[in-house]
């Protein structure tokens, strides 16, 4: 352990891995989709509206095509006028009797791929089912873009990117907290002071993972959910872990002799460990509704990602904040040997 | 098993001879009823009456178990190291605690129910109700005796109990507010199953950890 | 020097409380909502180095007491 701590190599690839997983966080452009449907107009058989886009090349593709889709249904673009990158402008020749009210809105172009807006418009006028007649464009292949990007989600849009600052802070906080657990209990078997050390500062640095994602989850569920606080089975329990660790520190200031202190604070850390992530085992089955993803049968980030671009930027991201919080953890650590030494020859 | 036996009578013979534990535990339950029936007057939703009960339940065992400790202090300490193990003292505790706070429990219940009646539910079983009762009361017990051990070692006192005990207990609470809120709620056994099994894996951990653990807490 | 990290933490942090419905709110739903990333990207970024701060300041503490 003491020789790992000395060791630079991975702190360097530590380091890299982290940057790497950030930069590329932050630089992957988000793909393309459709922002809104805006300034819908409905005269006799025509039917204009304008579409937004988001990051979206209007301009510089080509064979732009643009319709309007109810299953096997679909009326396609009449007049098309780009205005630039994100804005069209788009009329549609509607027939006198319409298979349903509600359409989506689907566009192709050679750089973005398909996009589709689903239920993403409205129109007024009289229904009766039928059959389908095909589509309109008979060359239309559906395509996806060809670049590497992050997933277009509507209400997350740009804010998918936190998968890699938010959710890391978690399995940072989990990877610390389980460290202090195998240590708390090499220390009751060993006695060694070293490892009552190394519970304490990982417990610390377990904390700052804590208050950073405490922190940020409620800043993002703020522009995402409305609230800073929800009453999520997700956030119960990092708030009952960081209550847990804070009396863990109280416990150990109202106990002098450092032998007794190093072994009732183990019992703790080793009690208060197992029941909680029992808790956290236990408490999210019970749970009727959780917001946050893989709980209930929220739609997990699995389903946004469909072919695991996310993933990787995912992994590599926490395996460099986990490595990040290892290196705090052994400069904590350090510093509490140089403590305890100095306590030693006074 | 002879010497659990006979810890736990030792333990009912000193509360026995000083009464003044059970009388302020019973006291306790009864000013908090009072003042829960004061500031409520009625209660109709069958949820908050439930929970109401058993934050009232939760903090009389706060109350029973921080003084489990109180005698064990000087020479009363070091005969208990002659006496017994480390094992068969916490085991003997937690029975003990056990055995008293369901008395507590369903003394409160009654209290509780006399001032502020009953929310009969259509279809609801009180059997199980009970057997709710009977595991909260074993589960608090069971959870918070290692934690009152810890405390015992501080000199933090009883303050110390509810720092170190209430974050641990909450998941044991969740567990049996949401299995009698289903029982109020007449929800069938196959509902309530889970709720039940999560109040048993909790139990069994915090009397198997409480047995492991101890012997460290215990050596001086 | 601490305290004065605190005030303005706190000083950020009311900012975004007190931010409901107003300008900066609105700057933090537009373009794609990229700002919330980039604020818990630096929200993160902040407490990690007020951390280091903090533990910089006890080592310093430490090598005073050493060298008197």
């Amino acid at each position: 352990m003491e020789k790992l701590i000395r060791q630079s190599w991975w702190k360097i690839s530590g380091i890299l891995v982290l940057a790497g997983a950030l930069l590329f966080a932050m630089k992957t452009p988000l793909s393309p989709g459709i922002l809104s449907i805006e300034k819908v107009e409905q005269a006799e058989q025509t039917l204009s509206f304008e579409l937004i886009g988001y990051n979206s090349h209007f301009m510089t593709s080509n064979g732009l095509q643009v319709w309007i889709q109810n299953d096997a249904h679909s009326y396609c673009s009449k007049d098309l006028e780009i205005i630039d990158d994100s804005h069209l402008l788009i009329g549609i020749d509607l027939p006198e009797i319409l298979p349903s009210n509600l359409f989506s809105v689907v566009l192709n172009d050679d750089i973005d791929g398909t996009l589709a807006s689903l239920d993403g418009i409205f129109i007024k006028g009289n229904v009766e089912p039928s059959d389908g007649n095909g589509k309109c464009y008979e060359q239309v292949k559906l395509t996806e873009h060809g670049y590497f990007s992050m997933p277009y989600r509507t209400i997350l849009y740009e804010t998918i990117r936190n998968l890699n600052f938010h959710v890391p802070m978690w399995f940072a906080m989990i990877f610390l907290t389980l460290f202090s657990f195998v240590t708390a209990i090499l220390y009751l078997v060993k006695s060694d002071p070293r490892y009552d050390d190394m519970t304490v500062a990982a417990i610390h640095v377990a904390m700052l993972f804590a208050i950073c994602g405490l922190s940020t989850g409620a800043l993002w569920a703020r522009f995402t959910w409305g609230a800073f606080w929800t009453d999520d089975p997700q956030l119960n329990g990092a708030a009952i872990s960081t209550l847990i660790y804070l009396a863990y520190f109280m416990l150990r200031r109202s106990v002098n002799d450092p032998d007794k202190r190093a072994r009732l604070s183990a019992v703790y850390a080793i009690f208060a460990f197992i029941m909680f992530y029992v808790f956290l085992k236990v408490i999210p089955s019970m749970a009727e509704f959780s917001l946050h993803p893989d709980t209930t049968d929220n739609p997990s980030f699995k389903d946004y990602d469909i072919e695991g671009k996310l993933k990787i930027v995912f992994r590599t991201a926490t395996a460099g904040w986990i490595i990040l919080s290892f290196w705090i953890f052994s400069l904590r650590y350090r510093l509490l040997t140089i403590e305890r030494k100095r306590l030693d020859h006074e | 098993m002879q010497a659990i036996k006979a810890l736990i009578q030792k333990e009912f013979l000193i509360d026995y001879k000083d009464r003044q534990v059970w009388m302020s535990v019973f006291l306790y339950v009864l000013a908090t009823n009072y003042v829960v029936y004061q500031s409520f007057h009625k209660v109709k939703d069958a949820e908050v009456w439930n929970a109401l009960l058993w934050v009232i339940i939760l903090f009389a065992a706060f109350n029973v178990i921080s003084r489990s400790y109180d005698q064990e202090r000087g020479d009363r300490e070091i005969y208990l190291y002659t006496l017994a193990s480390p094992q068969q003292v916490i085991l003997a505790k937690m029975m003990y605690h056990s055995i008293f706070m369901v008395l507590v429990t369903f003394f409160s219940f009654l209290i509780y129910s006399f001032f502020l009646p009953f929310p009969s539910a259509i279809g609801m079983d009180t059997g199980l109700y009970l057997i709710g009762l009977i595991g909260g009361a074993i589960g608090l017990s069971t959870t918070l005796g290692l934690v009152s051990a810890i405390a015992w070692k501080t000199k933090g006192g009883a303050g110390m109990v509810a720092i170190l005990g209430l974050p641990i207990i909450i998941p044991m609470l969740l567990a049996i507010i949401r299995y009698s809120e289903g029982v109020l709620n007449g929800m069938s056994w196959m509902v309530l199953d889970r709720y039940a099994h999560s109040l048993l894996l909790l139990i069994a951990l915090g009397a198997s950890l409480g047995y492991m653990l101890f012997p460290y807490i215990w050596k001086e | 020097m601490n305290k004065m990290l605190l005030l303005i933490f706190m000083l950020f942090f009311s900012l975004f409380i007190s931010a409901q419905g107003n300008v900066m709110e609105e700057y933090m739903y537009s373009s794609g909502k990229i700002w919330v990333a980039i604020s818990v990207l630096f929200l993160i970024l902040l407490l990690i180095f007020m951390y280091l701060w903090k533990m910089d300041k006890k080592i310093g503490r430490m090598e005073d007491e050493f060298n008197s």
